[in-house]
């Protein structure tokens, strides 16, 4: 049991470093990301006065920190959802899967050793919108003592995103491009996930669809923090997330098996 | 003792058709020789390879080493395919990750490996500025990290200079040595190194002797 923890220790540690090994050695990689976010924040800060200087309807408080949080969830989602599929469209495209695949690891978990890096980016891309949106509007976000809930919502919405990003990725292992699971997420998400606008502009059966979407829950929760949250309101929120998470994670791990399987089968694993 | 046991392969061609590469293939190797794979471009060589070290699935049949399943970490196979690693990385880092990988807690000395086969040199170069010949020295170092019972060696000294190929034919007389029940497979159009290990010969055309 110790050992097995060790060994898998090491492991995330040397999949940790050889990311950040590669992702440093794009020289104006990390400038671009931040000078990216930085740009969307005073873009979206502007473009939010157009929304705020009339009283509206569909909102509580201010478009700016709407918007700016489904921004930040949104690009919370892409960098981890695309992780994966990514990696493994990268590991095909280099040639380096078989040399990976080629060790008594199971074939799931090296692949999967690729998230905490994408997982540690896409939180600290997450993290600078919302800070930087709280330093450009002066409004302040979270208060620290809910930290531990905000670190939980947080959390359970990553594994929901795992369970998809596994989805998806098992469709890139055998078809290699075009991937559905990600269009389909992306433009429900963009569209009524409550990403750039409120989905009670739009009639009740979409509104109701809107509900079910786990960046609306994740959103819904987020902008709680800002209205005064109380850990009692989001239970029933909480509970469909660990349903989200438990379900995509296992049709995920699933699906990733079977079509490794398969492309090992056609002998395809290593095409692009 | 590995036994090959009545593996079939085939790949679906256009219009209904199949290449059948290997029919009911069924061969003993024993535990310490080194086996030479003859055969032409397109025999089935590389496949038969890659299904030994578990990159593609037979159709059919089993392999067993010492009456348990073949698994990935029993294989080392070292083929000329100089994109299996980070180009972005340094020759250390990319050695230093895939002892991790193969070895986790129980960690092969790099620098004394690169050393033996005369690559310390390489050390701090990004893979991606290396010679062709480099990077298949590196990717010889890279199967010698991988403790495993069977090394599969394909085409894998074909760029490397005639210096490399002697400090090479060393090393593995010092390795086959310290691991005499290692099962070594060896496919090249150069018979220099072959000519010196008792090796022995297994025809391609054996692959399809069920058909």
């Amino acid at each position: 049991m110790v050992d097995k923890l060790s060994t898998n220790l090491i492991l995330i540690k040397t999949f940790f470093i050889r990311d950040m090994k590669i992702f440093a050695s794009y020289k104006l990689l990390l400038f671009t990301t931040i000078f990216g976010i930085i740009m969307n924040a005073i873009l979206f800060f502007y473009f939010s006065k157009l929304v705020d200087s009339s009283p509206n309807p569909y909102l509580d408080g201010s478009y700016y920190m709407y918007v700016i949080f489904g921004v930040a969830a949104t690009d919370l989602s892409v960098v981890i959802i695309n992780r994966l599929n990514n990696e493994i469209r990268d590991y095909q495209l280099t040639g380096v899967i078989d040399s990976l695949l080629s060790s008594h690891h199971s074939d799931l978990k090296i692949l999967i050793l690729s998230y905490p890096f994408g997982i540690f980016m896409a939180l600290i891309r997450f993290f600078i919108y919302i800070f930087l949106a709280s330093f450009i509007s002066g409004q302040s976000i979270f208060d620290i003592n809910n930290l531990p809930h905000l670190i939980l919502i947080i959390s359970l919405y990553i594994a929901v995103i795992i369970g998809i990003g596994l989805m998806a990725a098992s469709i890139t292992v055998l078809f290699k491009r075009g991937n559905p699971i990600l269009y389909i997420y992306f433009f429900l998400s963009s569209s009524i996930g409550g990403v750039f606008f409120p989905p009670t502009v739009f009639p009740s059966y979409v509104q109701f669809i809107s509900e079910l979407m786990p960046i609306k829950i994740l959103l819904d929760i987020l902008r709680d923090f800002q209205t005064g949250f109380q850990f009692i309101n989001v239970g029933e929120k909480l509970m469909i997330l660990i349903c989200y998470a438990l379900f995509f994670l296992i049709s995920g791990f699933f699906l990733m098996k079977l079509s490794l399987r398969m492309a090992r089968m056609k002998g395809q694993l290593t095409n692009y | 003792m590995l036994s090959i046991k009545k593996i079939s392969k085939s790949f679906n061609l256009k219009k209904n058709k199949k290449n059948i590469v290997l029919k009911k293939f069924t061969k003993v190797i024993e535990r310490g020789t080194y086996n030479y794979i003859e055969g032409s471009n397109g025999s089935g060589k590389t496949t038969f390879f890659k299904i030994l070290s578990g990159d593609i699935l037979p159709d059919e049949g089993e392999l067993l080493f010492n009456d348990h399943n073949l698994i990935n970490s029993d294989v080392s196979y070292i083929g000329t395919n100089d994109r299996s690693f980070y180009w972005r990385l340094s020759v250390f880092d990319n050695l230093s990750f895939f002892n991790n990988l193969f070895n986790p807690t129980d960690n092969v000395n790099i620098s004394l490996l690169m050393d033996e086969l005369d690559i310390s040199n390489l050390k701090d170069k990004k893979f991606m500025e290396l010679s062709q010949g480099q990077k298949q020295k590196v990717n010889i170092c890279r199967g010698f990290l991988k403790k495993s019972k069977i090394l599969i060696f394909d085409e894998a000294l074909s760029s490397t200079d005639q210096e490399f190929k002697k400090t090479f034919k060393l090393k593995l007389e010092e390795f086959l040595n310290k691991n005499q029940k290692i099962i070594v497979f060896w496919a090249s159009h150069d018979s220099e190194i072959i000519g010196d290990f008792m090796a022995k010969k297994i025809n391609a055309e054996e692959f399809l002797i069920g058909r």
